[in-house]
């Protein structure tokens, strides 16, 4: 599997979900517009596939 | 017997026109006649007829109908959005030249879902395509026209594209083989993408043997040879036939038709339980790719600079594009290594890994579909549960069926094995055609067993 340096580069790179706000942000920087319902939905879906906390840093 | 009249398998239609029994023009006419008078909404445009190929060429007169989804000579596909791709490349997809260079006919662009996002045909700009099997039954996706135009007779072979099990997940709810290649075996210029990390050019037939008639043209330059595959009773196989998942359970009858098959297969074998332990995480790992890959894909429209996307692909590519760029960067940077770690745990000493693919059987289209009333959403996640790690693995897998259910409806398996061994999937597939568990799929599938095993 993972050798143990690349098992901590992993984790130091791994962010945890972004929250509504970021996400609000992060969309508007891109220049995609979005409404506060799919902000909402696409938030809960990258809660759900965010690295477990012990992946992360 | 097809609805065109014709042999039910490749091998015996092209023994027809060696005979002259039939002139390849007359095999193409009803082949046409029959895509024509379908009412399944599979199809969401007819080709017009091109000149006949040579005789001699392997494919002459075998009519085939692909996802559209690949770029033909002078049409870009519409990826079930209802208007053309517009990266479409000037020439047709590689893999479209080399069935046609091989004698293929195309006679249809096929139904799937919106850009090939969603695990059933549903797509809001088509009517819903309707299973052969059984009306009730839902129809997988996203190659869901190609299943159902396999399943109906109406071509010999289709190509799909497998992301997260878009080909062999259409296939088991037709009871259709499905074909999974090792990643990149099949070239995908000319393909729109979805997420080039995990999609895969696949293929849908009826059997076995069609679909290796089928991948020999795809790879003209494969030099046969491969190793020798075991005979039947002969295999080494792993199994695992429960889901890390506690809500994705399979049904016991389906466990039980399981396992009979794999007890079978490796009666003078041998056989050995997994736990896959790691399959949870893969999921996610293969999530996190299809996401972020998704939002690139789709990149124009969410930006409005394209025609909008509906809900499904929107939802998956506006949370790729949120997403933390780290997450897709661990998901490649740990791939590889998962992929090793699961040859060596799983398939060092085995030839396949056994697995369910619908572990509750196919479900009724009023369960799957998101804004029945009947919608139930595990019936939903339990069309890919089994499927989409498959895709992160990098690895071959196919599906076919091998029982009925107390529903009448197939039971399939899948069966994944080490990359390049195609052939080798296709020899058990073969094997279970010719063997009590064969003729447990598509309707009109009754195969000659006195041509051999």
């Amino acid at each position: 599997m993972q050798n143990q340096p690349a098992r901590q580069a992993i984790a130091a790179s791994v962010e945890p979900p972004p929250d509504i706000a970021a996400i609000q942000a992060l969309l508007r920087r891109a220049g995609i517009p979005a409404s506060d319902a799919e902000i909402r939905a696409a938030a809960r879906m990258l809660a759900r596939l965010a690295p477990p906390a012990e992946a992360r840093a | 017997m097809t609805p065109a009249g014709l042999p039910d398998t490749i091998h015996a239609l092209r023994q027809l026109l060696a005979n002259a029994e039939l002139s390849i023009d007359e095999a193409l006419v009803r082949q046409r006649r029959a895509f024509a008078a379908d009412t399944s909404h599979c199809a969401v445009s007819l080709l017009p007829a091109s000149p006949p190929a040579d005789p001699a060429l392997p494919l002459a007169g075998v009519g085939l109908a692909h996802k559209d989804i690949y770029t033909l000579p002078g049409r870009a596909p519409e990826c079930g959005a209802g208007r053309p791709w517009p990266g479409s490349p000037p020439l047709a997809a590689t893999v479209i030249r080399r069935l046609h260079a091989a004698g293929s006919s195309p006679l249809a662009a096929l139904a799937m879902a919106e850009h090939a996002c969603g695990a059933t045909g549903e797509n809001p700009n088509y009517p819903l395509p309707i299973n052969p099997l059984a009306p009730a039954a839902a129809v997988g996706g996203s190659s869901s026209g190609s299943a159902v135009a396999v399943a109906s007779g109406l071509c010999y072979g289709s190509l799909g594209t497998d992301t997260a099990g878009s080909v062999r997940i259409p296939a088991a709810t037709c009871g259709v083989l499905g074909l999974k290649p090792t990643r990149d075996l099949l070239p995908r210029d000319g393909v729109a993408p979805l997420a080039p990390a995990l999609d895969t050019v696949g293929i849908i037939t009826r059997s076995a043997a069609d679909a290796a008639a089928l991948l020999q043209a795809l790879q003209p330059a494969a030099k046969p040879g491969a190793p020798v595959p075991p005979a039947p009773h002969h295999w080494r196989i792993a199994t695992c036939w429960r889901h890390p998942d506690p809500g994705v359970q399979a049904d016991a009858a389906i466990v039980d038709a399981l396992e009979d098959y794999a007890a079978e297969c490796s009666a003078q074998g041998r056989r050995r339980e997994h736990r896959l332990g790691q399959l949870l995480e893969w999921m996610r790992l293969a999530q996190i790719l299809l996401y972020a890959e998704a939002a690139t894909s789709h990149a124009a429209a969410l930006r409005g600079r394209a025609a909008p996307l509906s809900p499904l692909p929107r939802t998956l590519a506006l949370a790729g594009a949120a997403m933390p760029a780290a997450w897709h960067a661990q998901a490649t940077q740990r791939r590889a290594g998962h992929a090793q770690a699961f040859l060596t745990d799983v398939l060092q000493d085995c030839d396949v890994l056994l697995t369910p693919v619908l572990p509750r059987g196919i479900p009724d289209w009023a369960e799957v579909i998101t804004t029945s009333p009947d919608f139930v959403p595990r019936r939903l996640l339990d069309l890919f549960c089994w499927l989409s790690f498959v895709n992160y693995l990098g690895l071959p897998a196919i599906v076919f069926p091998i029982a009925q259910g107390a529903d009448g409806r197939p039971v399939s398996v899948q069966a994944i094995a080490r990359p390049g061994a195609e052939g080798l999937l296709l020899v058990l597939a073969r094997q279970a055609e010719h063997s009590r568990f064969g003729a447990s799929g598509y309707a009109g599938m009754r195969l000659d067993f006195s041509s051999g095993g």
